[in-house]
């Protein structure tokens, strides 16, 4: 049985919530990458954003992003973080474009991290 | 869908602290009536609850203090979970607004019967005011001002009534132009005073007719407050209204709002497949593989619900789920079982099995159900009273949302599901909390989900936080007295001012990359003989049925805890095989076609054309297809019996077959009889 690493980022000091959840252990490896970064100012796991995209069949679908994150300069960002083995499917590629299309009308910044 | 509240969450808390100014004198009054008497930052007991409170809030807060121009120039929304209580916060608002806003009618949305006559039964002679305590003495607003008037129903006299009526319940069809009826309505409430909209299920308002005619309401519409628990659609469409408030899952479940689910599946060894010639029913191989070598062998995952060994294995460890639950219950509430299938022939089929197999009372609701067997399923849990509940309900989609009848205590997933609100909308259905006599608000409920592994839902899972548990290995049933797990922790919005603000789109961005959808290759050239390609496909009548699982445990997940655990062992094998199991020679003829018709649309979507106006020429040629090759060149309706189940065995092969030449779909389409 598959099994992935859940579980609760406890205490988070940039992050509203009292505690994010994470549903992998690259995320959550990336939480503690965005608390100790002096840039980082402020980071958001559960943000309720939602991004349209199309996939293959060209129908609209929609993806939750993985972190809403604000610098210290003011820039804000969407931040995906990716399995290396997945990085080049053309799903992911498509809703990177989605993802991309949507921070540049928000002059937001749109980062992968594998 | 955003959250469009969080920028304001800060603000909104300031406000509360210092006492809420720049309220109307008459909010302020009613909001104080509501506010617990040695803690203003909570609801009275007995009121709302304390998310129906925070959702009240926002929306007092975003229409008196910021207003239609900074949020909710459309409406505004509420994203509340299933069981969540929707229906006390729109009595609330509606209390409100008459006592401070003068308002005094209330037109109400709903999608369907069911979520109808739900809304009928709790706002009927002003019930659920009653029940909250939500009219103050000093307003002289009494429950019976609310006048209901359900459009519709055969009880409403047209004009006058929606004249003299307060509140207004309908299906947004009842306000459509392109019907009589529709216009009357509308014009009768056009022609009346402003009035606040409730928009209920309101992830059904994406569509043309629907918006529009929600605009041409606007200029009357005081308020419009949209509620669902699913705002972003599975096609990605998603209401106008902007979202202020999200109560999910998993804070419904840390609060102890809803029962905590507890996944189940089969723990198993070995298989069995048997390869028959569907022809003629030969048998060709019979082979008893491991599990691990079973992806190899070209099985459709939900054969693995569907066979008829597999599905009532399924069955069978449903029904231990329900044996339990009932003991829990204590006789004070029937618990039911509901499961849910894909197609008609697939719930005919659970249906026959769990009645003659499992000698277990069972309703079957489908889209072909009259009246009356859709009132029993919406009066499943009240019927223990008349001496002889039904154990089981089984259903294809047609009872989602608003179809809660809280004694679902187990859900028999007989689906896969790729869509996560069908998904949702459906494990929805067994997380309303059994509140009857007798039962306390804080005694631990579960609603046990049997799935599959090869379902492959653990995304599903996801959703509700499903973290694993390492806990104790128990043996056989859950003891009835076993404590059942605690809620999970509560996500809390501690420190507002950490909320990131995520700026408006720019429309003047969209530049010339909006319509850029990535690298599709050209679509292939349609065929022009598409008649002789197609007629040149060959089939191997040779199919594979599971005919043996050897489980060896049953394991649960319990969603909010942590990990999967072997609860039991595994269930007695079913014992013979009789026929029991078959479905009618009419549900063949029809599921054939149901699914011919499933195929044609999604071969025509796959070969990138619109559905709506080309899947007919499809089907007609799967159709002319599926009777030439295994048909005897007769009609759906006049074969033999025998050649429509052969037929019925082939469809995924043809499917698969028809898919796989490039430009065959489309030349169909393209060509059609020239």
């Amino acid at each position: 049985m598959a099994m992935s690493k859940h579980g609760q980022y406890l205490n988070p000091k940039k992050s509203p919530w009292n505690f994010e959840y994470y549903q992998s252990d690259l995320e959550r490896r990336m939480m503690d990458r965005l608390e100790s970064d002096p840039h980082v100012v402020k980071w958001m796991k559960r943000h309720s954003i939602t991004i349209p995209w199309i996939d293959g069949q060209k129908h609209q679908r929609r993806y939750v992003p993985d972190f809403l994150v604000e610098y210290e300069d003011g820039t804000k960002a969407i931040i995906e973080v990716k399995d290396p083995s997945r990085v080049d499917t053309n799903e992911v590629q498509r809703k990177r474009r989605a993802g991309e299309m949507w921070c540049k009308m928000r002059g937001m910044e749109y980062i992968i991290y594998s | 869908m955003f959250n469009c509240f969080s920028r304001y969450e800060h603000l909104f808390d300031d406000w509360r602290r210092d006492g809420m100014p720049g309220l109307k004198a008459e909010s302020y009054q009613y909001i104080d009536f509501l506010t617990a008497p040695d803690n203003d930052q909570l609801p009275r007991e007995g009121t709302l609850w304390p998310h129906q409170w925070e959702a009240f809030l926002r929306v007092v807060y975003a229409h008196e203090i910021l207003g239609k121009d900074q949020v909710g120039a459309n409406g505004l929304l509420l994203n509340i979970v299933t069981g969540g209580g929707k229906t006390a916060v729109i009595a609330a608002l509606m209390a409100w607004l008459r006592i401070a806003h003068n308002i005094e009618k209330f037109v109400m949305i709903c999608p369907n019967l069911i979520v109808r006559d739900r809304l009928e039964d709790d706002f009927h002679k002003g019930k659920v005011f009653k029940e909250r305590d939500l009219l103050p003495k000093w307003s002289s607003v009494t429950p019976q001002d609310f006048v209901l008037t359900t459009l519709g129903s055969g009880r409403e006299g047209g004009w006058a009534h929606l004249m003299s009526a307060s509140v207004i319940l309908g299906n947004i069809h009842q306000f459509y132009t392109s019907n009589k009826s529709g216009q009357s309505n509308l014009s009768g409430l056009m022609n009346g005073p402003d009035f606040a909209l409730f928009n209920d299920e309101a992830h059904n308002s994406p569509a043309p007719e629907y918006e529009a005619t929600l605009q041409r309401m606007r200029h009357k519409i005081v308020l419009r407050v949209d509620t669902t628990a699913t705002p972003d659609r599975a096609d990605g469409k998603a209401p106008d209204s902007d979202m202020i408030y999200e109560y999910g899952v998993t804070d419904a479940l840390a609060d102890g709002i809803i029962k905590t689910p507890v996944v189940y599946q089969p723990d198993i060894k070995t298989v069995q497949l048997t390869y028959t010639d569907a022809r003629t029913g030969e048998k060709r191989k019979v082979e008893e593989i491991d599990w691990d070598e079973v992806d190899r062998r070209g099985l459709n995952a939900t054969q693995w619900v569907t066979d008829d060994v597999p599905m009532r294995q399924q069955m069978a460890i449903a029904l231990r789920r329900l044996e339990e639950q009932e003991r829990r219950a204590k006789g004070r509430y029937q618990p039911i079982l509901f499961v849910v299938a894909v197609c008609k022939a697939d719930a005919e089929k659970a249906a026959n099995n769990l009645k003659h197999h499992f000698k277990v009372k069972t309703l079957l609701v489908t889209e072909d159900s009259d009246e009356e067997d859709r009132q029993k399923a919406r009066e499943l849990g009240k019927a223990l009273k008349s001496g002889k509940p039904y154990r089981a309900v089984v259903s294809v989609l047609m009872l989602r949302e608003g179809w809660d009848v809280p004694e679902v205590g187990v859900i028999l997933l007989l689906r896969k599901f790729s869509s996560k609100v069908y998904g949702q909308q459906v494990i929805g259905r067994g997380l309303r909390r059994v509140r009857v006599k007798g039962v306390d608000p804080t005694e631990p409920q579960i609603c046990a989900v049997v799935d599959h592994p090869k379902l492959e839902h653990q995304w599903l899972w996801d959703i509700f936080n499903a973290k694993k548990r390492t806990g104790v290995m128990i043996d056989d049933q859950f003891d009835e007295t076993e404590d059942l797990p605690p809620p999970p922790p509560k996500q809390k919005l501690e420190k507002p001012h950490l909320v990131i603000t995520v700026p408006a789109p720019d429309p003047s961005v969209m530049a010339d990359e909006e319509f850029d959808i990535g690298e599709i290759p050209p679509p292939p050239e349609p065929i022009k003989n598409w008649k002789e390609v197609l007629h040149s496909i060959a089939y191997d009548p040779t199919v594979v049925e599971i005919t043996k699982v050897n489980v060896a445990a049953v394991v649960g997940q319990e969603l909010g805890g942590r990990g999967w655990k072997t609860i039991q062992s595994a269930p007695e094998d079913t014992g013979e095989r009789g026929p029991v199991g078959q479905i009618s020679d009419e549900a063949v003829r029809e599921a054939v076609k149901t699914r011919l018709l499933e195929i044609a649309e999604e071969l025509t979507v796959a070969a990138g054309y619109a559905a709506t106006f080309n899947k007919d020429r499809v089907y007609s040629a799967l159709l002319h297809h599926v009777r030439a090759k295994f048909l005897n060149g007769a009609s759906l309706g006049l074969a033999e019996t025998s050649d429509v189940e052969f037929a019925w065995k082939m469809l995924p092969q043809v499917k698969e077959k028809v898919g796989a030449i490039p430009g065959l779909v489309a030349g169909v389409i393209e060509h059609g009889d020239e």
